[in-house]
């Protein structure tokens, strides 16, 4: 008896918690369909909107993240890059420039109004670039750009002086840096703040919102932009990283634009629907090696001998299908570089082998390399989705490991800085002025993030950033090249093509741009594109 | 009863003819009769295939053979080759291998740990039988390729001993649930009892008395494990969260098949999938024909 009523104690229970479930199912349900369908894709109009699929952002936020292509569609700078890429006037009306005082003098544009409707003014500047040149809790890759930023001032709302400690080539190219809204942003941490996933800028699109589950983020074209005013009128950036899932997005009209690998690029060649736009860049896959780590720090002598036993050419016909060109040199596509004296490593088996004996490595017994005890083995993380430089690294080890030298390649999901890995494939351009390497070589600097330390290619970066006139200049960088190759940090293997593949109805892309790290800067002259689809 | 053969002797009979003597021997034919002859000699031509991998290879399976790119095909690369141009035809034998490893690797941790866990519940008192059973349906009800990706996410760098102990680790709750009821069908019989008297102890009663009882009714589903475990390899490495792709194997020249499928290349979908498809269906045929054999025995009582 008593364990009846128990039994059927507990099936009322269980009736209950059944019926309670279903109700909150049938009550969510309910909300569901109640909610106006404002983003269902059903519903929705796509014909004015671009579709991108693009890199995975976590933060859009110029000073943060330098090779996106949000952070210029949303910010807007002092200057801005042509499609030549010389800086030109953006934010600032004009600007004057005294050569004895190093100081630059900006007239800022009347009536630019912040996303939200605030007016930008002269504090605007001053903040972002007292973010830059003061803060020291800013972990930014970029601050090495304006050490010699001396003082920021504004006279007044429309006017602000910047002041060198000492002449600069390239400092008109950094004042092209997005500008950040000193009312949305003062007194908080600039590298966690929740204004990077909800950003307000000057330029011309809009961020709407960031649908962080299904990787989106919506903009809207800028009606109040100061210049003109884009065509499209919405954007949907898709965040994917995977190369093949980006190539099937266009395939299935999922995406309208996106940067693929040379291969998946090709396939959509001679196809009607779609585009192919080739872009020049200045990027390059290189095998960077860590010298905080122990190897190279003992070993830091054996980096550019590895340059005679890896086949650059064919890993460009075969991995890039031909669209590339081998590298020797970070700078040699810039119009300051390209010092053929510095093309020191043919590819070169037997010299490969006479120079690793002169530097006293000796082949042990499983055939690889040994010297004071070491072996020459050395780990190299790639992330897996990124196939192009998957196969760029799975090649070179191979090639390596045919002459004696073991480098493993460990595919991660994420890049780890703390692993202890020995490098990784990187990717780096200076698709403007070469001094765009300086954060990267110079002992120290804010991009230096694998530690490279080399006093005669500090110095010249140096003198390079200091000197004036292009023809001098272009001396100075091809004596870094030379150095460079002769104590280099990375192995170079290529630079690529930036291989842009569109639906047909998508036209303006304008391909006199050499693009950036990541094929950066496809929108550089967005405002110009037509969709018709 | 022995022909006679002496003349003096003649067989008389109505109707009596002279039968000649079926010469060859019926025996072998008969006892082929119904077993999946076909699937047996598939599989020892892949197996064997994947054993003398380095003698049938034409080509270095880790190679790559930058001038024979996304090969169709041909004389030379039998399978054709893939993107960065590895012989598909060298890497499907030594693939086989880590496949082929990994499903019986998974098999011999499944068939340990569902049995041993199958006669402890089987042989224990009621309470603690119903505990153990509830925590393994509990296990069980979570799916198995999330309770994987949990384990693979834990373990960090699969290897192919690594990613067998896993799928072994999350693939036995079927079998120990087959082995508790059989062993529960047992447990009473009058030798287990003997020895259990006699103070015999768990393994020696586990290995002497229960496992030869119940070992047919189970064998069904230890032949099926191994299959399930090469597929479940495969899911895992296509989904790129099984073996790296450097470490060939059958799963992880699938997880090219995006890439494959773009570039418009075939052969490097369509072969390792087919030599996968055959090897499983190879394997669950023979597991079916002893599961036939196994329930038969009860009707010829």
């Amino acid at each position: 008896m008593k364990k009846s009523s128990f039994q059927r104690a507990c099936s009322l229970l269980l009736a209950l918690v059944l019926t309670v479930s279903l109700a909150a199912c049938g009550s969510q349900n309910q909300a569901g369909e109640s909610t106006p369908a404002s983003g269902s894709p059903e519903t929705e109009d796509l014909s004015h909107t671009l579709i991108y699929a693009g890199e995975s952002e976590s933060t859009i936020n110029p000073l943060l993240n330098s090779h996106d292509e949000l952070p210029d569609l949303i910010f807007s700078g002092l200057m801005k890059y042509d499609g030549n890429g010389t800086p030109v006037c953006d934010l600032a009306k004009d600007y004057t420039y005294d050569d004895t005082t190093f100081t630059y003098t900006f007239t800022l544009r009347d009536g630019v109004k912040w996303h939200d409707g605030q007016s930008f003014t002269a504090d605007d500047v001053v903040y972002t670039y007292d973010l830059l040149t003061q803060d020291q809790s800013l972990s930014s890759s970029i601050t090495s750009n304006y050490e010699d930023v001396s003082s920021v001032t504004a006279p007044d709302a429309a006017t602000v002086v910047i002041q060198l400690s000492q002449y600069n080539a390239a400092m008109l190219d950094y004042f092209t840096i997005g500008i950040l809204p000193k009312h949305l942003t003062e007194g908080q941490d600039i590298n966690t703040m929740s204004f990077n996933q909800t950003p307000v800028g000057t330029g011309r699109y809009k961020f709407v919102s960031w649908d962080t589950a299904g990787g989106m983020i919506r903009l809207d074209r800028n009606t109040d932009y100061y210049d003109k005013v884009p065509n499209i009128e919405h954007i949907i950036y898709k965040t994917v990283s995977v190369e093949s899932t980006k190539a099937t997005m266009l395939q299935s009209g999922e995406a309208d634009l996106a940067w693929l690998n040379a291969k998946y690029a090709d396939s959509f060649r001679g196809n009607d629907k779609y585009k192919n736009i080739d872009f020049k860049t200045a990027d390059y896959r290189a095998i960077s090696m860590d010298f905080s780590t122990d190897f190279w720090k003992n070993n830091s002598d054996s980096i550019g001998v590895l340059n005679y036993a890896i086949d650059k050419d064919t890993i460009v016909k075969s991995v890039l299908d031909g669209r590339g060109v081998a590298a020797y040199s970070p700078i040699q596509l810039n119009r300051l570089g390209g010092n053929t004296q510095a093309d020191i490593y043919p590819y070169d088996l037997t010299r490969f082998a006479a120079e690793m004996e002169k530097l006293g490595w000796v082949k042990g017994s499983d055939g690889i390399y040994e010297r004071n005890g070491e072996k020459f083995h050395f780990t190299v993380q790639v992330r897996d989705y990124e196939e192009e430089r998957v196969d760029i690294a799975n090649l070179c080890a191979s090639q390596l490991k045919a002459v004696g030298v073991d480098m493993e390649v460990d595919l991660v999901t994420k890049f780890d800085w703390d692993a202890g890995y020995n490098g990784f494939l990187s990717g780096y351009a200076a698709q403007f002025d070469p001094d765009m390497f300086y954060k990267n070589y110079v002992t120290g600097a804010s991009d230096n993030t694998m530690h490279y330390s080399n006093p005669t290619v500090d110095n010249l970066l140096s003198e390079g950033r200091h000197t004036e006139g292009d023809e001098a200049r272009r001396t100075i960088y091809q004596q870094f090249e030379a150095a460079y190759a002769q104590q280099p940090g990375v192995v170079l293997v290529a630079f690529l093509d930036g291989c842009y593949v569109s639906v047909a109805g998508l036209s303006g892309l304008d391909t006199t741009r050499v693009l950036g790290h990541h094929a950066v800067g496809v929108m550089w002259n967005i405002e110009n594109w037509t969709l018709n689809k | 009863m022995a022909e006679v053969k002496d003349p003096r002797f003649q067989v008389v009979g109505i109707n009596w003819k002279a039968r000649p003597q079926t010469a060859a021997k019926p025996v072998p034919k008969r006892r082929l009769a119904g077993k999946p002859v076909f699937a047996f000699v598939l599989l020892l031509a892949i197996v064997l295939g994947c054993l003398f991998a380095g003698q049938l290879a034409n080509h270095d399976p880790s190679g790559y053979y930058l001038q024979n790119l996304n090969e169709a095909p041909d004389s030379s690369f039998y399978f054709g080759t893939d993107s960065l141009g590895r012989d598909i035809y060298s890497m499907i034998w030594y693939g086989g291998r880590v496949s082929l490893s990994i499903g019986l690797m998974s098999m011999v941790i499944i068939t340990a740990l569902g049995i041993t866990y199958g006669c402890i519940s089987g042989l224990a008192n009621t309470g603690v039988d119903a505990v153990m059973m509830r925590i393994m349906e509990m296990a069980n009800s979570i799916p198995t390729l999330l309770l994987l990706l949990l384990l693979m996410s834990v373990i960090g760098k699969a290897n192919a001993v690594t990613l067998a102990a896993a799928i072994g680790v999350t693939g036995w709750f079927a079998l120990a649930r087959l082995v508790r009821s059989e062993v529960r069908q047992i447990r009473n019989s009058e030798y287990v009892l003997a020895a259990r008297c006699m103070g015999v102890g768990f393994g020696r009663i586990m290995t002497r008395h229960l496992i030869p009882n119940f070992v047919s009714s189970i064998l069904f589903v230890i032949i099926a494990s191994i299959s399930s475990s090469i597929s479940m390899e495969s899911t895992l490495s296509f989904l790129g969260l099984g073996l790296p792709v450097d470490v060939i194997s059958w799963g992880s020249m699938l997880s090219l098949a995006n890439r494959a499928l773009l570039l418009n290349t075939w052969w490097v979908i369509i072969i390792p999938g087919v030599f996968l498809l055959v090897t499983l269906n190879a394997i669950t045929s023979i597991g079916n024909a002893f599961r036939k054999g196994n329930t038969k025995k009860p009707s010829n009582l």
